[in-house]
């Protein structure tokens, strides 16, 4: 079908009853229809069955994004009609995507140009184990990225991406904070974990407590086994122990009854290539411990247990799809 | 280079199997062309996996290809055409929909169905220049006669017919893609 269409698009000849159902549409829109174009249309709908199959194939085509659009304020229409480079000066690369403005959703999308830039990062499969300048030892994730700014004033951390492990060592003159775009995590002489996601941070306290706050003044004082989720406008406390969120350390993957898409979220900094998941099995319940540094074998332990059946092709495409 | 798991049972070779190994035949050369034109290792992994995932979906026979790289680009190609488009496309929604006073304002569901709805339209009108595009959303969206949409683009009836032929001929080519 892709080959048919690429053919096409360079102009060549369509089915005969496509070319007269389409001519038909074009005749029958252009306001100047009488009574004896519609019997002739009739006859020609009634002429043969696929006549009608492809009439309504056509006219499927022309349906429900239009019918959206055509509701919505017709300013936001606008954009359909923006010009826009030609195709070989995008291609050639004449036109800079992923290099100037339009970099935004590559950027946005992967974090990996801004990645590159922090003080720290790690790469896929790569977990590192680092001892600050204050003596703190700091655990990142694969797939992380901080950036240090410590002064005479405080210690701080801004996890980009991923996630880290923190072991402050204590400097009651310089307090330690953790700061992610959602707000801050401040120890209170402590071992904790701060962990990004997509519009929110996770932090869990490994030992003695830490104070979250967000820009927006609230905060909240954790004690040991304590978590909460920092959201753009408020601080959610997580009932459950979470202290398995740092197992990472160890190089292991636990889940207690989560789906599967989270669980597939975390074997992806373990991983290159694309992980595809189909849309109709995200939501399986898992349980489990899963090896990160063998991301294969947790993918065969996943169609072991669940109904699913894991398809790879080359290195960098693995394909999760429902089994049967 | 062959390090690739198939795991299919049928002593036929499959297709999928065909495509494993079209896989490991060209992945490198793909991500090498592709990284030539995105400059961002991992946007050049997703899309060339993404350019394989295409032909998984469309069930390309892969031995009916006769020149693999040139239909392997050709489809690489077209993705980050698409990307650029879509990137462009959001950016200008967003700016019109900051612009819009709140009362008219979609609800935040209604935002995300129209730009959906706004990409796979302009996503099918890529490949039409600006003039037929404009013809067949005023007949599409506005129900305008074509001697009205021929006043306002200042062309006669006959070339809104042949705007029309070639806009409706294209909606009919992209609803063959996977």
């Amino acid at each position: 079908m892709l080959a048919e269409r690429y053919a096409a698009v360079k102009g060549e000849a369509l089915d005969p009853v496509v070319e007269q159902a389409i001519d038909w549409m074009v005749c029958l829109r252009s306001g100047r229809v009488d009574v004896r174009t519609e019997d002739a249309f009739q006859n020609w709908l009634n002429a043969a069955p696929g006549h009608a199959h492809t009439w309504q194939q056509l006219q499927s085509r022309l349906g429900e994004p239009y019918d959206i659009v055509r509701r919505a304020p017709s300013a936001l229409r606008e954009p359909l009609l923006q010009p826009t480079h030609c195709r070989r000066d995008v291609l050639r690369g004449l036109v800079g995507v992923g290099l100037l403005g339009g970099g935004l959703w590559l950027a946005a999308r992967s974090d990996s140009g801004q990645a590159l830039l922090a003080d720290l990062h790690t790469g896929t499969g790569e977990r590192r184990n680092l001892t600050l300048a204050d003596g703190s030892r700091l655990s990142l994730n694969a797939g992380s990225a901080v950036d240090l700014d410590f002064s005479a004033g405080q210690r701080l951390l801004r996890l980009r991406r991923g996630a880290l492990v923190v072991q402050v060592a204590t400097d009651p003159s310089r307090p330690f904070i953790v700061r992610t775009e959602q707000g801050d995590a401040r120890a209170l002489g402590t071992r904790f974990l701060v962990e990004r996601q997509d519009e929110s941070t996770r932090v869990v306290v490994l030992e003695h407590s830490v104070r979250v706050s967000l820009p927006t003044g609230s905060q909240l004082d954790l004690q040991e086994g304590q978590s909460a989720v920092l959201h753009a406008a408020r601080i959610e406390r997580l009932d459950s122990d979470q202290r398995f969120r740092a197992d990472w350390q160890e190089g292991q993957l636990s889940v207690l009854d989560e789906p599967l898409d989270a669980v597939i979220e975390a074997l992806r900094p373990y991983r290159r290539g694309l992980l595809r998941l189909d849309p109709q099995i995200r939501n399986l319940r898992v349980q489990g411990v899963f090896p990160l540094d063998d991301s294969d074998r947790a993918l065969n332990a996943l169609a072991e247990t669940l109904p699913l059946k894991i398809e790879r092709y080359g290195p960098w495409l693995t394909l999760i799809r429902p089994r049967g | 280079m062959r390090q690739i798991l198939i795991r299919h049972e049928t002593t036929a070779v499959s297709t999928a199997s065909k495509l494993g190994f079209l896989f490991s035949d060209h992945h490198r050369w793909l991500l090498q062309y592709v990284q030539r034109q995105l400059r961002n290792r991992a946007d050049a992994e997703d899309t060339a996996a993404e350019t394989f995932c295409q032909l998984l979906t469309a069930r390309v026979d892969p031995e009916s290809l006769e020149q693999p790289r040139a239909f392997l680009s050709t489809v690489a190609r077209r993705l980050i055409y698409d990307r650029y488009r879509r990137q462009r496309l959001e950016q200008a929604y967003l700016e019109r929909l900051a612009l819009l006073p709140e009362e008219f304002a979609p609800s935040p569901e209604e935002k995300i169905l129209l730009l959906e709805a706004l990409t796979s339209i302009d996503r099918t009108l890529s490949d039409l220049p600006l003039a037929v595009k404009q013809a067949f959303l005023y007949s599409q969206l506005d129900g305008f006669s074509y001697a009205e949409i021929g006043r306002r683009l200042g062309v006669s009836e006959r070339t809104v017919g042949r705007y029309m032929t070639q806009a409706i001929r294209q909606c009919w080519l992209s609803g063959m893609q996977p």
